[in-house]
């Protein structure tokens, strides 16, 4: 990832485009945020200075008036109106940071979801799509980052800033040497902090690698799977040494960036040195002349030092809105990705013809990252309820046919059209209700058996018999109907804790009743017989024509054996047919077809032969 | 107390500075009102009593010295060495 673009801060307009992104959808989301804003603001400009008034007064009525009743009376007066204005102030606060992470979680955290599970699976799969998903995520991480940094930082600015416009007027009506000091302490500032952060940044690079690394690791030794390798091979040692490492470079250029921003910080404190002194001797100079009275003395003293700290402040909520803007313009770009396909246009899918017809028209394709096609010029046809099993070895190009007809990717060239409609003409939503699919790669969701069977989740969407039903079909039935809850049973403990793990084979069952479930015009099977044992296999086959019935489909699989019941065979190879035919047909050509399978079918012999020896 | 006691043993294990840094900026924060508060009055007094300028100066030169030194230690201290201590 690249840590440059990450931590570097927004330019204003791009800071201002984030400001109105982000509140635009917080004053909509709720009418009490934007009743919380405005108060916090007013009642944090006026409480400093209600309180900056009573040390005045009590020099005024101490030197001047001498009334001590009247003293206590203005007093009291100031009192309670700091104290009301003040408690009202921690109160709306505090309530205002509460609504600030709850339309972070509600509003933008939930778009973020949203867009991660309906988003191009191309823009989800690939590298950039990874790395625009990551930074979007990283400014929704805390409260301290991207859009809650924002939400907290904007009304700290306008406090700052409008005090700042209220002092510096109240000091020019006495002196305008202490209010050309100020402007001067404005620019300095401006100049140090810059300086500083170009500094810090130049060491944002490497403390970003460092924390990658680290992040990495971290999420590496939680990964169940992996759990298994470290301990099997002892790699406890392996992390522990990279974690000391990485965390001492850490350190290392951490201490130098706290070092870089001390030096502007000394610098400020300088500047800061020398402007209250001319600040001082301008007012005492003042006093003694009579032009000014002691009490106007203490209140300009405070002014002056209400100035230094609002300006201070003011820079540092700069910097961070334009971090934080930053960060925000990231999350925009994650959800603002266009996608490739069509959303809420396309042709209607019940307009088309049933069984599907599928064909690839010199489809050649090559992923985002990748130098080369990874299939090229590939033509076939399948007919509508014709049975097409796709074969060869790895990398062949069997699984990137599969995402291609998914409609996850569109062909680098040619064209592939189902029933006669390009993929790019369908709505894309309303495409994936014409496919069902198991993938090689099965990872169940935590959710109930029938959850995931029938893909939703309130009960009244679901169609019970229908359930049982294809859990039969798939021969899982026996196992789901022994478990207590029986179809309401949760898969893995996330989110139950009596939830159960299936094996490998039963969630491949558990896949295949799901797309029986969906019962799409199109059935396609990447490897589905991968984590079944030879009897669930078995089964599969032969109940193969039933679960294709007036279906289009493709199958695909390593074991060349398991194809003979299709209507056709394409053998692929880096990326090309290389032959294609029936059983018969490519057994006679003795081609590489015949080649694999009997290489395959001499293993599974004298492996037959083995298994009787043994027995 | 137990738990406070055994990350304070276990940080000046690890630095013997921890100590110091982890309680310098408390220090200074607790020193600045007193501060602020014994010149105010001395300058205010000073300025009640028709005092001359160089005099009252003076006070203040003093004053701002220490706020500008008790400024620094805070900037060094408290923020360098805490953080060399949590990573």
């Amino acid at each position: 990832m690249n840590k440059e673009n990450d931590r570097k801060e927004a330019s204003i307009k791009e800071s201002f485009k984030a400001i109105n992104y982000i509140f635009k959808i917080a004053f909509h989301s709720s009418k009490k945020y934007v009743f919380f804003f405005v108060t916090y603001i007013l009642t944090s400009i006026l409480a400093p200075l209600v309180l900056l008034f009573i040390p005045t007064l009590a020099v005024y009525f101490l030197s001047v008036e001498k009334n001590l009743t009247k003293f206590a009376i203005y007093l009291s007066i100031a009192f309670a109106a700091y104290i009301g204005i003040s408690g009202t102030s921690h109160y709306v606060s505090s309530r205002y940071d509460i609504e600030n992470t709850l339309i972070r979680l509600k509003d933008f955290f939930t778009a973020f979801i949203n867009k991660s599970l309906v988003c191009d699976y191309s823009y989800y799969e690939e590298k950039q799509g990874k790395e625009d998903r990551k930074k979007a995520e990283h400014c929704l991480d805390s409260n301290w980052l991207g859009v809650e940094l924002i939400m907290k930082d904007v009304p700290l600015f306008l406090i700052n800033f409008l005090s700042l416009i209220i002092y510096i007027a109240s000091s020019s009506l006495v002196s305008y040497q202490i209010v050309l000091i100020m402007l001067a302490m404005v620019i300095a500032n401006f100049l140090l902090g810059y300086l500083s952060t170009l500094i810090y940044n130049k060491y944002i690079d490497r403390t970003g690698k460092s924390y990658n690394r680290i992040d990495y690791l971290y999420r590496t030794s939680k990964n169940e799977l992996k759990g298994k390798d470290i301990r099997n091979y002892n790699l406890a040692g392996l992390f522990n040494s990279f974690f000391i490492k990485e965390f001492n470079l850490l350190k290392k250029y951490t201490l130098i960036q706290r070092s870089i921003v001390i030096l502007p910080n000394l610098s400020n404190s300088l500047l800061g040195y020398i402007r209250d002194l001319v600040a001082y001797s301008i007012l005492i100079t003042g006093v003694v002349n009579k032009s000014l009275s002691v009490a106007q003395f203490t209140l300009l003293i405070g002014i002056v030092n209400g100035i230094s700290t609002y300006l201070t402040d003011l820079f540092d909520d700069v910097n961070d809105i334009m971090v934080a803007s930053k960060d925000t313009l990231q999350y925009l770009k994650f959800i603002n990705a266009p996608s490739a396909f069509n959303h809420n246009k396309g042709i209607d899918i019940n307009s088309v013809s049933k069984p599907l017809t599928v064909e690839f028209k010199n489809v050649s394709f090559k992923y985002h990252d990748s130098k080369d096609n990874t299939i090229e010029n590939v033509s076939f046809k399948i007919n509508a309820g014709e049975k097409i099993a796709l074969v060869g070895a790895n990398g062949a190009g069997k699984t990137t046919i599969i995402k291609l007809l998914s409609g996850f990717y569109k062909p680098t060239s040619g064209e592939i059209l189902i029933s006669g409609h390009p993929i790019s003409d369908f709505n894309i939503d309303e495409y994936y209700r014409l496919l069902s699919i198991i993938n090689q790669d099965v990872e169940v969701i935590g959710v109930r058996i029938k959850d995931i069977v029938s893909s939703q989740y309130l009960d009244k969407n679901i169609d019970e018999e229908k359930v049982v039903k294809c859990l039969k079909e798939a021969d899982l039935f026996d196992k789901v109907d022994s478990l207590p809850e029986k179809d309401r049973t949760y898969l893995t403990q996330n989110l139950d804790k009596s939830g159960i793990q299936l094996s490998g084979g039963e969630s491949q069952k558990l896949m295949l009743a799901r797309a029986l479930y969906k019962d799409g015009s199109f059935l396609m099977l990447d490897e589905p017989t991968s984590a079944l044992d030879p009897i669930a296999e078995g089964k599969l086959y032969e109940q193969y024509a039933s679960l294709c019935y007036n279906k289009t489909s493709l199958f695909i699989s390593h074991r060349l054996s398991s194809t003979k019941f299709c209507n056709n065979i394409i053998y692929l190879k880096d990326g090309k047919i290389v032959e294609e035919g029936t059983h018969e047909e490519l057994m006679k050509k003795k081609g590489e077809y015949y080649h694999v399978f009997s290489i395959q079918s001499h293993y599974y012999k004298n492996q037959g032969e083995l298994n009787e020896s043994l027995l | 107390m137990k738990a406070f006691f055994k990350i304070l043993k276990y940080g000046l294990k690890l630095s013997p500075l921890y100590l110091f840094s982890l309680f310098i900026n408390d220090i200074v924060i607790a020193l600045n009102p007193f501060v602020t508060l014994f010149y105010s009055g001395k300058i205010l007094d000073y300025l009640l009593s028709n005092t001359s300028v160089d005099i009252i100066m003076k006070e203040v030169y003093i004053f701002l010295a220490i706020t500008l030194g008790l400024n620094i230690i805070k900037n060094r201290e408290g923020g360098t060495i805490v953080l060399a201590f949590r990573l």
